[in-house]
């Protein structure tokens, strides 16, 4: 992190992460150099669309996923460089943990309540049953569950529970990380919003840091303390959450907050503002045209109403102010031009294609 | 399971809903009057005593917590009940006829070319491994009886239609292929191929990314205004629904507690559930606030409850909520709630706290 918020060590550390998923002609670099830091007892929101990379980014800092360059350091170790036991006792000790988006598929259906919280806690080699019982019992109490789901199966919970369990089941080996992959995307709102306070209570109860995964930004500025935007693999923009929020300094969070439905019709930026249409695409003059849809260009430039000549050049993250960070060769320039937009017409296309 | 027999009685006698295009269930393109349906091969009732209705052109919203039964209503709607699911008691009326007792053959005639339907997760709609031209075009032979040749060019301009770009190239795509965005478009395009007169959207745009869910919402928008097209359109989220509808049913636990025009039920929420829900809806603010939730549970479905069905977690309930049916009243023009103290103080305060 360029400007770090505190003196201490962060941590986690994410540090000029590349990914590449699939070889040879497959091979799709998914994520181009991340950084990211994570304060202790910090919520951390990362957001972005389907393809983004935050899932690979999760995955990654899990070690689910090798990393083709940069580095993931671990209270201190370098855990992307573990290897074979070192790897493996590191995952034991259960120090991180990942939480997965829909719960009917990532518990196993045949198990019970109780064995899949207990699962991490044996791994950590505990043995004594009745010191597990209590680790489990202790674990579904945090989130609010009591004994009686402990011999139901996924199947016979309701939805909300099933989540609650998932995050149980993270917590039982005392985690000081917890990556929460969309935890709330298949739950209504009243639910959504009863994980969101329970992850946030979590949080000062025990001291643990979190990162939530979500594209729903309305939700996340309730609790997150930073957000990290992230688009066809990298970092676009991050900082304080009421900082970004307020003022976001990339035409993508502009984007997804106008986007973002509401209940009421008062957002200042229409998605129409910020995107190029049809027609303005084939205004451009061909070779800009070709240029910010080449693969140097600008992550953005092929969707973006204000790409230029200097965006067929990715821009660097750089610091913009306090302890925020953007990527944009125009971040002081398109939101007059945004203005100036009109703010009715059609949505273009359906995006880029995958 | 004893149906509440003493339910009916208020329900018939309910006064035929005044002046205006009222939630009554006369007339209209689609209109559900007094539906009861019971799951498990009758053993409990889910549905009790709907009446909604759906003009032609309009866009109508359902919404409400999982397992209120708006999926099921639609389902009906749709004469697609899952098994054990019996219609018990109501009519269904589509553009004059009763699809209760529609035979097979009748529903053939229905399905698609008067009707479709676009659910959540489109990629298990589709055939994995048959492209998404082919599978449209086979719709436009089988229903329209169009040649090998001409369903293909009308389903390029079915693809157009929809805001997909390079459709001539989309059409010899597999749906693995595409994403999440390009399938739901693909879905309405097959929805609408034979120019049905309603659209049944059960979630559309729940599994979605903000940013392709305000596209999906802008182009069923311009589908209504372009083609007439009237939209039956489910979520759990109170703020899609806003930014899409021109008319609000709110769900509970098999009922419609509150019915209206949809800029009316979100200024002036009448019933102590749809204001909860407004409560917990993204809205639309990107400052730090307290999430809320709606404490308590949903009755199980088939409960038998004296009175107000929400009365259990309600903050104004009172005596007469629990000693008999409660019976819609009028709020406004077209605006119905099915709350004994709807008019009552307590509801203009917690407006004014607003």
């Amino acid at each position: 992190m360029s400007a770090p918020a505190t003196q201490t060590a962060p941590l986690l550390a994410v540090e000029s992460l590349d990914v590449v998923l699939g070889r040879g002609w497959r091979a799709n670099q998914v994520l181009s150099g991340v950084d990211l830091a994570i304060e202790p007892g910090e919520i951390v929101g990362l957001v972005g669309e389907t393809g983004s990379g935050k899932t690979t980014l999760a995955r990654t800092v899990t070690g689910l996923v090798s990393p083709a360059g940069g580095r993931v350091v671990f209270e201190g170790t370098t855990i992307s460089a573990l290897r074979r036991g070192a790897r493996r006792a590191e995952r034991r000790r259960g120090h991180l943990q990942l939480v997965f988006q829909d719960p009917l598929r990532s518990l196993d259906p045949d198990m019970i309540v109780a064995d899949i919280v207990a699962q991490g806690v044996r791994l950590q080699g505990e043995t004594d049953r009745e010191a597990i019982r209590q680790r489990v019992v202790g674990a579904l109490g945090q989130v609010g569950l009591d004994a009686s789901v402990l011999p139901r199966t996924p199947g016979q919970i309701s939805g909300g529970q099933r989540q609650r369990v998932s995050i149980a089941r993270a917590l039982a080996t005392e985690p000081r990380l917890l990556i929460c992959d969309e935890p709330v995307s298949a739950l209504d709102a009243s639910n959504r919003n009863y994980i969101l306070r329970l992850l946030d209570q979590l949080r000062t109860s025990l001291g643990l840091s979190i990162v939530i995964i979500s594209h729903d930004l309305s939700s996340l500025a309730g609790i997150a303390d930073r957000v990290a935007v992230l688009y066809r693999g990298r970092i676009v923009e991050d900082g304080p959450v009421d900082q970004v929020f307020a003022a976001p300094r990339h035409p993508y969070t502009a984007l997804l907050m106008a986007s973002a439905p509401s209940v009421r019709h008062d957002r200042e930026l229409s998605p129409q503002q910020v995107t190029r249409t049809v027609a303005e695409a084939g205004a451009l003059p061909e070779d800009l045209l070709a240029g910010l849809g080449g693969p140097d260009a600008c992550v953005l430039a092929s969707r973006c109403a204000f790409a230029a000549a200097a965006c067929t050049v990715q821009p660097p993250l750089v610091a913009a102010g306090d302890h925020r960070r953007v990527a944009c060769h125009r971040h002081s320039e398109w939101l007059t031009l945004a203005r100036s937009r009109a703010a009715g017409g059609q949505l273009t296309t359906e995006g880029q294609p995958r | 399971m004893t149906i509440d027999n003493l339910k009916s009685p208020d329900l018939a006698a309910r006064p035929a809903a005044g002046a205006g295009p009222a939630t009554g269930a006369t007339g209209g393109l689609l209109s559900l009057d007094n539906l009861h349906i019971s799951v498990h091969h009758g053993a409990a009732t889910a549905i009790r005593g709907i009446s909604l209705s759906v003009q032609p052109g309009e866009i109508v919203g359902l919404v409400g917590e999982s397992g209120s039964g708006k999926t099921l209503t639609c389902r009906a709607a749709l004469g697609v009940l899952p098994d054990g699911c019996i219609i018990d008691r109501g009519s269904i009326t589509f553009a004059g006829r009763d699809l209760t007792t529609l035979s097979r053959r009748g529903w053939e005639d229905v399905h698609g070319s008067h009707m479709g339907a676009v659910f959540q997760d489109p990629a298990s709609y589709l055939n994995p491994s048959i492209t998404v031209g082919n599978q449209l075009a086979e719709v436009l032979r089988v229903k329209l009886g169009l040649s090998r040749r001409a369903a293909r060019q009308r389903s390029i301009e079915l693809f157009t239609s929809v805001g997909l770009s390079h459709p001539e190239h989309v059409f010899h795509q597999i749906p693995a292929e595409l994403s999440g965005g390009m399938l739901q478009r693909v879905m309405i395009a097959i929805a609408i191929s034979c120019d049905p007169q309603l659209l049944v959207a059960d979630e559309a745009t729940t599994a979605l990314d903000v940013t392709i869910q305000a596209e999906v919402i802008e182009l069923l928008r311009r589908l209504r205004a372009e083609r007439g097209l009237a939209v039956l359109f489910v979520s759990h989220d109170l703020a899609v629904v806003a930014e899409l509808c021109d008319r609000v049913v709110v769900f509970y636990a098999g009922e419609v507690v509150e019915s209206g025009p949809a800029a009316e039920i979100i200024e002036r929420p009448r019933h102590p559930y749809t204001q909860a829900l407004l409560r917990v809806a993204s809205v639309g603010d990107f400052r730090r606030r307290e999430l809320q939730v709606i404490g308590g549970q949903p009755p199980q479905v088939g409960e038998d409850i004296t009175g107000c069905r929400f009365a259990g977690r309600c903050p104004a309930a009172a005596g007469a909520c629990r000693s008999g049916p409660i019976a819609p009243v009028t709020a406004g023009t077209g605006h119905e709630v099915r709350c004994v103290r709807a008019q009552e103080a307590w509801a203009d305060a917690e407006l004014a706290a607003r």
